[in-house]
């Protein structure tokens, strides 16, 4: 009887490990029902192919293209240096995708995180990881900038490893500013500081000479926190105690151009209380409150960059031409 | 006599022995049976390869911002069509598209229910419905103000190929001159017109031809993807209303809309054509542009899909026509992204994408 039972035994393992074999080659998560909206996280690997870029079309065949000499010329007007705020945990989470889309396009580039890594690469910052430590990282990666490239650039800005940016854009909107001005654009928010201040993930970017006051006034833990608080509430009291000034970056027609979040979240008005309650221009939405000349997205996951990508400089509706709009406000 | 012992002991195990292993063999069969789909056991495609994607919102959220799933599907239930005033407007010169607009006439009639008219059809109402030269929204129930035409068949995903047949059907009898193509969409879908005519201006609506997202399998030459849209010529319209109502031809109901509407082009020598633009990149897409950019597809579609299940930036055109799962605030976002949002100083000329029709 027990050998009976033996046999019995080897034959059910026999026949349930054809069954785990068989099921695991042929079963995926969708089937089992877990959530559709899992995948654009861990499993994102980076396109190894890379976009046709409009040289690229030109020399494979005749194509008529367009003609980017406007910005062209802005790049080399309108110098800037963008430092984007990481950690050794994001590098191939997030950063590695900043770096495959917009942020070539930045005349400087720095990555900035607890670790420096050469091949990535970025510079390390002596501030441990940590959201309480998000401030001391912005104060040394401004210091760093600063000491290290002071001259490289006109203007200088921080974002996120979640933050997309429009070059093109930005540098328009500066074109119209004076970068020996001692002052900082991004989104504001009306909330803890005197004349408020711009919100870190939206991305904020200060003149040569706020630089230059920072990095010249003698570290003063009262003047500028040296660590803890909120990364963006702390600069923004540092910038109003070095005297420098909140600048406006809406355009002329009062449309907004750093955003706190993603187009469809501006555009359908899906806010926060406490974004209603403290944005300073009264968290307008829907179509006619985004500029079209934008310059700033946040919240942006990994897909959504190459998304955002494929849209800004790829996909266009054929026969329809754009001009030139003049959306900046006048400077008084 | 110990042999004759030993002989029913070795009988009682070797039958031992294979009842274990039946028992754990129907196990495995049930399993698999239960967990895979008919195509992944080599069967032809059958009950299941659309069940599981049609229902989710694909929002993709990130963890770390203010709004949940949740607070989306609740915000998504309440968004109030949004209007793109182009006051500040005439930002672009739409000559060359208007002149499309005038030669290559299409029909959009947009596949929608009573209980989606609010949350999903008047967002295509408000966004890239416009564009058609002529728009028709399908549902079962007749709507004189929203306005949508009510087709005679009950609601529900086993009906989606009736709403089909009678609409190509409807579309025939009411308004075979107003078009020379003809598109097909859900009120998930995204479709950039401008695109759409360039591609079809090289093609010949008097042939009889089709265009979509191709899926090589259940029907010979294939079929075309219901939520990707599908476009047919002037010529398939004119033999589906000679022919669509023969059932042997064309399934009347149940199926798979897209694959038995598939199969009935077939039967009557409807050609499934290629859109795929002059780099072999897609311009029909069953997904939406992240998901396609990002390549992280079910197994389903690199089963079904006819042009290897390609990904990655390479393989979108710049002269994208549709985009699928795209829920109300992506549309908004798609149409500010497509017709509003611009890099400074960048202008785009025309490209020649179109390949050389033979």
């Amino acid at each position: 009887m027990q050998t009976g039972t033996l046999y019995f035994l080897f034959g059910l393992s026999v026949g349930l490990v054809f069954a785990c074999m068989g099921i695991s080659i042929l079963v995926t998560p969708e089937i089992l029902g877990l959530s559709a909206s899992v995948k654009h996280g861990s499993r994102v690997e980076v396109p190894r192919d890379s976009f046709y870029t409009h040289e690229d079309l030109y020399k494979i065949q005749k194509i008529n293209h367009g003609d980017d000499t406007e910005a062209r010329k802005l790049y080399d007007q309108v110098r800037i240096l963008c430092w984007i705020m990481t950690s050794p945990k994001n590098l191939e989470k997030k950063a590695v995708h900043v770096r495959a889309t917009w942020a070539h396009r930045c005349n400087k580039l720095i990555f900035i995180s607890s670790v420096t890594n050469n091949s990535f690469p970025t510079v390390g910052v002596d501030v441990p990881e940590g959201r309480e430590h998000l401030t001391g990282k912005t104060m040394k990666a401004f210091q760093y900038v600063f000491d290290h490239h002071f001259d490289d650039a006109d203007w200088f800005m921080k974002a996120d490893d979640d933050t997309y940016t429009i070059l093109e854009n930005l540098r328009y909107f500066l074109s119209s500013q004076n970068k020996d001005s001692p002052i900082f654009f991004g989104h504001h928010i009306k909330d803890k500081v005197k004349h408020g201040y711009f919100s870190g993930g939206a991305g904020y970017i200060i003149s040569k000479e706020a630089l230059r006051k920072f990095g010249t006034h003698e570290t003063n833990a009262s003047t500028c926190r040296q660590d803890g608080g909120d990364e963006d509430v702390e600069f923004g009291k540092c910038m109003d105690n070095l005297g420098v000034k909140v600048g406006n970056s809406y355009d002329r027609f009062g449309r907004s151009r750093f955003h706190c979040y993603e187009p469809a979240t501006h555009l359908i008005g899906a806010y926060p209380k406490w974004y209603i309650n403290f944005d300073a221009h009264g968290a307008k939405s829907g179509p006619e409150s985004i500029s079209d000349y934008a310059i700033s997205f946040h919240y942006v996951s990994p897909a959504n960059m190459y998304a955002l990508e494929y849209f800004v400089y790829h996909l266009r509706p054929y026969g329809l031409h754009f001009k030139h709009q003049e959306l900046n406000q006048d400077v008084t | 006599m110990t042999l004759r012992l030993n002989v029913d002991k070795m009988q009682i195990g070797t039958f031992n022995f294979v009842l274990g292993l039946s028992v754990g063999l129907v196990f495995a069969y049930m399993g698999i049976t239960y967990t895979t789909r008919p195509e992944q056991r080599g069967l032809s495609a059958g009950v299941m390869h659309m069940a599981i994607w049609e229902d989710e919102p694909r929002v993709e959220v990130p963890r770390d911002s203010f709004l949940t799933q949740e607070d989306l599907d609740k915000i998504q239930k309440t968004i109030r069509p949004v209007q793109f005033q182009d006051a500040h407007s005439h930002h672009y010169d739409n000559r060359e598209a208007q002149k499309l607009y005038d030669k290559v006439r299409v029909l959009c009639w947009v596949m929608t229910s009573p209980k989606n008219l609010q949350k999903k059809a008047v967002h295509v109402r408000a966004t890239w419905a416009q564009r058609c030269n002529k728009i028709i929204f399908i549902s079962s129930v007749a709507n004189d103000s929203f306005p949508t035409v009510g087709i005679d068949v009950p609601e529900g995903r086993e009906h989606l190929t009736g709403k089909t047949m009678k609409a190509f059907q409807y579309v025939f009898d009411h308004h075979f001159d107003d078009a020379d193509w003809f598109i097909k969409t859900d009120d998930d879908t995204y479709t950039i017109l401008e695109n759409l005519r360039y591609f079809l201006s090289d093609q010949n609506k008097d042939s009889p031809i089709y265009f979509g997202h191709h899926f090589k399998v259940s029907v010979k030459q294939g079929y075309l993807s219901g939520g990707a849209g599908y476009i047919i010529s002037k010529e398939a319209l004119r033999r589906f209303g000679a022919h669509g109502t023969n059932a042997s031809m064309c399934r009347q109901d149940g199926g798979y809309e897209d694959a038995e509407f598939g199969n009935c082009m077939q039967n009557l020598g409807v050609k499934v054509g290629n859109s795929t633009d002059r780099f072999g990149r897609s311009r029909f897409h069953c997904f939406d542009p992240a998901t396609h950019l990002m390549g992280d597809y079910p197994r389903w579609y690199h089963l079904f899909d006819a042009h290897g299940g390609h990904s990655g930036r390479e393989s979108i055109s710049d002269y994208a026509i549709s985009f699928h799962y795209v829920p109300p605030a992506r549309m908004y976002e798609l149409e500010y992204l497509t017709y509003h949002l611009r890099p400074y100083g960048i202008n785009s000329g025309n490209q020649d994408l179109n390949q050389k029709v033979t």
